[in-house]
């Protein structure tokens, strides 16, 4: 999909492509992982090579408007600030687009515990959240 | 003398080769017009409750494994699976399904073999390069491997007026295609037939393992209930792969196989396996939702009843993998690679810009002479040496080359509307062009 360069550690001037967030009710610290292929999409700088797999290491806040911060607030972050310049390969709307498997701490979405809405899922501190595109090829 | 006599036996065995092919591609067509008398039907084998002697001298060191024994072996040999797609996923599985015994394989494909294909697709040989079916070439293969198994082959392309009258009666099905809309295909009609589905895929230094609609778990739909876009259904022949990547997919499929015939896949929960070249463990699964109620043709109310049609569905097939775009609106933006041939070859060369806009792999393969390299993706950061490029040609021509003229097309976009430079045109169909119409001397890739 694209070019395969890897970036060992984030330069120096990732904080002029991220927001200020609000930090006052706390702070979760999340690894956002890229697969198959959809690391291309994501601003390089952005992105750390830890053993082969792309990662994210994102400080998110507790609260979000007063509400527990949901993936549905991670994913309106990610879309908004770490995909680079086609949006709509990663959202369609204001859902993952199809053919992307969500993946909290190594399990379907759809599965996690009390989540019977996915986009619903409360973040916890040190959630490993992948996002995987299906393959087609053979 | 020795050298001689080496040629004579080089030359030998090329013709024989040759012969063996051919010999094969007349006992297929045979078996095919005559599958009633020269076949058995499916599901009509195991006659038979014990293992032959040669069965056991064959098959010893699996049957030691408990995992399998005697039983696990009848098993094998009573079974029926269809691998669909014999290329890079399905040579090793419908290799070593043969190898450890299963009685009898379907193999279905449509395609000829290639050269491009010789580096994954390990059931294929040289010989078959002659444009040899590649069900008639895999064939071959399992049949210098076993005379035990029964080899059932299906010369076309599966689509939904074929699928369930090839699929039904066989135990599992194996897909090892390479393309969204089959993919949909194949699940649905093994909903629909009530079979397992072994789906495996591979692109570029990644694969991925799911077993379908088996047991309570999802099928494919369950868990991509719609198709993704288009423009991310990247295949082999635009993205590459490494050679063994499929291979390895290809085995573990045929590992899930037989855990499915044995029984074995009973007590295990759904899950995706992952694997990746680069990252440390190169193998990671996860856990996956059970069938879902809602799913469109395994839920409860379902709304898919029969096979559809996948290409509408899915906005591609399984011919789509090589994409030829028309961005430039005006014809006299983009010139054939004849034009640009008789105009590089006219003297003195007029004063011109060959600009190639692939990204630094593809240029290493091959380029033409005297050519500039710079990719599509670096314009914006190449700005500079781009428009320097630009200025010493004192008004002459810039031309946008790729690989088959779709993004080149994009190139001279960019240059007349972001640069402002209207002097550039888009030589058409690429270096495939080139290599066909031109040059055939010219490497193809």
């Amino acid at each position: 999909m694209a070019s395969s360069t890897s970036i060992e550690t984030a330069p120096k001037s990732t904080d002029t492509l991220l927001p200020k967030l609000d930090f006052s009710a706390g702070s979760l610290d999340l690894v956002v992982e890229f697969g198959g292929g959809l690391d291309a999409l994501i601003k390089q700088e952005l992105l750390k090579n830890v053993n082969g797999a792309k990662q994210a290491q994102i400080k998110f806040p507790k609260q979000i408007d007063q509400h527990p911060a949901t993936i549905q607030d991670l994913i309106f972050h990610l879309r908004d600030f770490y995909v680079k310049d086609k949006p709509e390969l990663f959202c369609v709307g204001d859902k993952v687009r199809p053919g992307i498997l969500v993946i909290i701490n190594e399990m379907d979405w759809e599965i996690v515990e009390d989540n019977a809405d996915e986009y619903a899922y409360k973040l916890q501190d040190k959630d490993h959240i992948a996002f995987i595109s299906t393959l087609h090829g053979g | 003398m020795d050298c001689k006599r080496a040629i004579e036996l080089r030359a030998r065995l090329a013709q024989l080769r040759k012969e063996e092919l051919e010999i094969e591609a007349e006992l297929c067509s045979l078996e095919m017009s005559h599958s009633a008398t020269l076949q058995p039907p499916l599901q009509s084998q195991g006659s038979s409750n014990v293992l032959s002697n040669e069965e056991i001298r064959r098959y010893s060191r699996q049957l030691l494994i408990p995992e399998v024994g005697t039983k696990g072996q009848r098993r094998l040999r009573d079974s029926a699976v269809l691998v669909i797609g014999t290329g890079g996923l399905g040579s090793p599985c419908a290799l070593y399904l043969a190898s450890m015994g299963v009685g009898t394989l379907g193999l279905v494909d449509h395609d000829t073999v290639d050269h491009s294909n010789l580096h994954r697709q390990i059931i294929h040989t040289e010989a078959s390069c002659a444009g040899a079916p590649k069900v008639v070439s895999a064939h071959m293969g399992l049949s210098r491997l076993s005379s035990l198994c029964n080899v059932r082959i299906h010369n076309v392309l599966l689509d939904s007026s074929n699928a369930k009258d090839i699929m039904n009666g066989y135990d599992v099905v194996v897909d090892a295609t390479d393309n969204a809309a089959t993919r949909y295909l194949i699940n649905d009609a093994c909903v629909l037939l009530g079979i397992p589905l072994v789906s495996g895929s591979a692109v570029r230094l990644d694969g991925q393992l799911t077993v379908y609609n088996y047991n309570g778990g999802p099928c494919y739909r369950c868990l991509f209930p719609t198709p993704p876009p288009v423009d991310t259904m990247a295949g082999c022949s635009e993205t590459g792969v490494l050679g063994v990547v499929p291979g390895i997919i290809g085995c573990l499929q045929a590992m899930e196989t037989v855990k499915l015939l044995t029984g074995r896949k009973m007590d295990e929960h759904p899950s995706m396996l992952l694997f990746s070249y680069a990252s440390q463990p190169h193998f990671r699964s996860i856990k996956l939702r059970s069938r879902s109620a809602g799913c469109a043709v395994c839920g409860d109310s379902p709304t898919v009843t029969e096979l559809v049609d996948y290409v509408a569905f899915c906005g591609s097939g399984p011919h789509d993998n090589a994409p030829s775009w028309s961005i430039l609106d005006d014809p006299a933006q983009r010139i054939s690679c004849k034009e640009f041939s008789a105009f590089r070859s006219t003297t003195p060369r007029k004063p011109h810009l060959l600009l190639d806009v692939r990204n630094e792999v593809e240029f290493e393969i091959c380029s033409l002479p005297n050519s500039l390299n710079i990719p599509l993706d670096q314009f914006d950061r190449r700005q500079d040496e781009l428009e320097k490029a630009i200025g010493d040609l004192d008004g002459g021509p810039v031309y946008a080359l790729c690989r088959r003229g779709n993004f080149s097309q994009l190139a001279v976009r960019h240059i007349r509307d972001k640069l402002g430079y209207s002097e550039c045109y888009d030589i058409a169909r690429g270096l495939v062009g080139w290599q066909e119409e031109v040059d055939s001397n010219f490497p193809a890739y």
